[in-house]
């Protein structure tokens, strides 16, 4: 459905030396999927948004969408999108804004008066109807955008940083609503900085980093599978014997450890013989996730620094 | 797209209203009061030669006023702010979406203009001259396009399209067209806006405009609001 071809993107000014944003990347999403997009800030993750808005054009390389080019496709069909920032006029109200776009969009003015009312009440922003832009709480702005993207049923869905001044209880719905927008028709492409959240959503995470494809991971076949590389140890009485237990133990303080994982006999073996010496569990907590650790290492690996490939 | 006209007219009001509405106000007070001096002491036929004498001077000055308010960052707005991230997101045709608010705004204007005529009618002088109007248009259409383009390729539209005013009367005013080959080549490259006033006032009296040079100005605007198209149309958003 979305395909990135060998694409490059260099900015270029008359006064600055060239900045490489996006190198040979190249990645496919299939019809259906959810893909999330993971790097460190300034790895690229907007430059290609933007290349697959067709809002910049590769130095190199084909993005398309359905086979076509980003504008046709986008100016046919529509996509869904919520931008990282939600920049829209301030002296526009909540409910005429999304009137406007929903009429933008193309819908009948029955149908577009529906949507809206439909999208307030899903993200729950009934009570700023009337309220100017600039008048909305960073969460609620952000809710506004949600709304914005969901005002047709469109078969592709962009969110960039979609949970970014959420609170906890609208960042699960959120997860929620995605959840309920999974369709064999529909291909999304959810960036962020929150691995947790990719790594619950997504169903493959592409990451990047210093414009390169780093690696392709299958949350999928990750979930749940192997043990974590460290965990968080929190013991009630006998701290004194975990170092001698877990050699590569960290104190954190207040009886909390980080200690190494291994494979799963070991630690079990370990954390036995923790408590024979009379130590009083009370939490074990994988410290990183397996998504999380993966980024680690494919970030590292990028670094010129450790060797990898860069 | 077509239904998205009434939210460009919106548009056109809450944002250019304002500064239009200052500028009519402070151009045509002063008129209005010397209009109704006219209207209370000076015989008909004499006060109709003074009023519409008036009426076409306040046009000539507040057209290209009105035409720059109009067209400023019409495009150039949308890029510098990043609303048009979310607006061309939906199935929307960006030059379309920029021809319509071009169209929209000079619509406006001129409505304007003639609210303008109408303020002057009721209150000052009862002569409702409306071939002020086409002056307006003109300007719109010659100058409206230009400015339309420069809105396509930069930020500070309204510098770039003083620096070229400045710039071609400078030329000009260097090399006359009538004394050197280079002068009158000059002049046909150049953008003839030196020409606006003087056509627009002949359309304004009633006057025959000379067609070729009335041509020229509706050529270099309709030009420049088709390559703004074209820009438009090849030329991405972001930067």
């Amino acid at each position: 459905m979305i395909a990135f071809d060998s694409v490059s993107k260099t900015y270029t000014s008359l006064f600055r030396p060239p900045v490489r944003a996006v190198e040979e990347f190249t990645l496919t999403i299939g019809r259906g999927e959810i893909m999330g997009l993971a790097g460190p800030n300034g790895a690229g993750k907007s430059t290609l948004i933007s290349l697959l808005l067709g809002y910049l054009p590769p130095t190199a390389g084909r993005v398309t969408i359905a086979d076509t080019a980003p504008r046709p496709y986008i100016e046919r069909n529509g996509i869904g999108y919520l931008s990282e920032l939600v920049t829209l006029n301030p002296q526009w109200t909540l409910e005429g804004t999304l009137e406007r776009l929903a009429v933008l969009a193309g819908l009948p003015a029955e149908v577009a008066r529906q949507r809206v009312e439909a999208v307030i009440e899903e993200l729950g922003i009934g009570e700023h109807r009337v309220k100017k832009l600039k008048a909305l709480s960073k969460g609620n702005l952000q809710r506004l955008g949600l709304a914005q993207a969901l005002l047709r049923d469109e078969q592709v869905l962009i969110l960039d940083e979609p949970t970014h001044g959420l609170d906890p209880v609208w960042t699960q719905r959120f997860r929620d609503l995605v959840q309920r927008l999974r369709s064999p028709d529909r291909t999304m492409l959810i960036a962020s900085h929150n691995l947790d959240e990719l790594e619950r959503l997504c169903d493959r995470v592409a990451i990047i980093d210093r414009g390169r494809l780093q690696r392709v991971v299958d949350t999928r076949r990750t979930a749940g599978r192997e043990v974590a590389a460290s965990y968080y140890l929190t013991v009630t009485s006998g701290a004194e014997h975990v170092p001698a237990v877990f050699p590569a133990a960290a104190a954190i303080g207040d009886g909390q450890f980080e200690v190494e994982g291994g494979d799963a006999p070991t630690l079990n073996d370990r954390l036995a013989d923790l408590i024979a010496r009379g130590a009083l569990i009370t939490a074990l907590v994988p410290a990183h996730s397996g998504l999380e650790a993966q980024f680690r290492e494919a970030v590292r690996s990028a670094t010129p620094d450790a060797g990898g490939a860069s | 797209m077509w239904s998205y006209l009434a939210w460009q007219a919106r548009d056109f009001v809450t944002e250019r209203g304002a500064p239009l509405l200052i500028v009519a106000t402070l151009m045509t007070f002063p008129i209005i009061v010397g209009l109704r001096q006219i209207r209370d002491t000076a015989s008909p036929v004499q006060g109709a030669t003074s009023a519409r004498y008036a009426i076409i001077q306040l046009f000539a000055e507040f057209s290209l006023i009105a035409v720059l308010i109009g067209i400023n960052g019409v495009v150039s707005s949308d890029r510098v702010k990043g609303y048009y991230r979310f607006l061309f997101s939906k199935p929307v045709s960006i030059p379309r979406y920029y021809a319509q608010a071009y169209a929209v705004n000079g619509v406006g204007l001129v409505v304007t203009a003639a609210g303008v005529l109408g303020a002057i009618y009721a209150i000052g002088y009862p002569l409702f001259l409306s071939r002020a109007l086409l002056m307006v248009g003109l300007f719109y259409v010659s100058l409206g396009g230009m400015g339309f383009l420069f809105s396509t390729l930069a930020r500070f539209d309204w510098v770039l399209m003083g620096a070229t005013w400045g710039v071609a009367q400078l030329l000009r005013a260097l090399y006359p067209a009538e004394q050197s080959r280079g002068g009158q080549v000059l002049d046909v490259i150049l953008p003839p806006f030196h020409q606006l006033r003087d056509v627009g006032l002949q359309l304004a009296r009633g006057e025959a405009a000379d067609s070729t040079t009335l041509l020229w100005l509706l050529g270099w605007g309709v030009s420049s609001f088709l390559l703004g198209l074209i820009i438009l149309r090849r030329r991405a958003l972001a930067t």
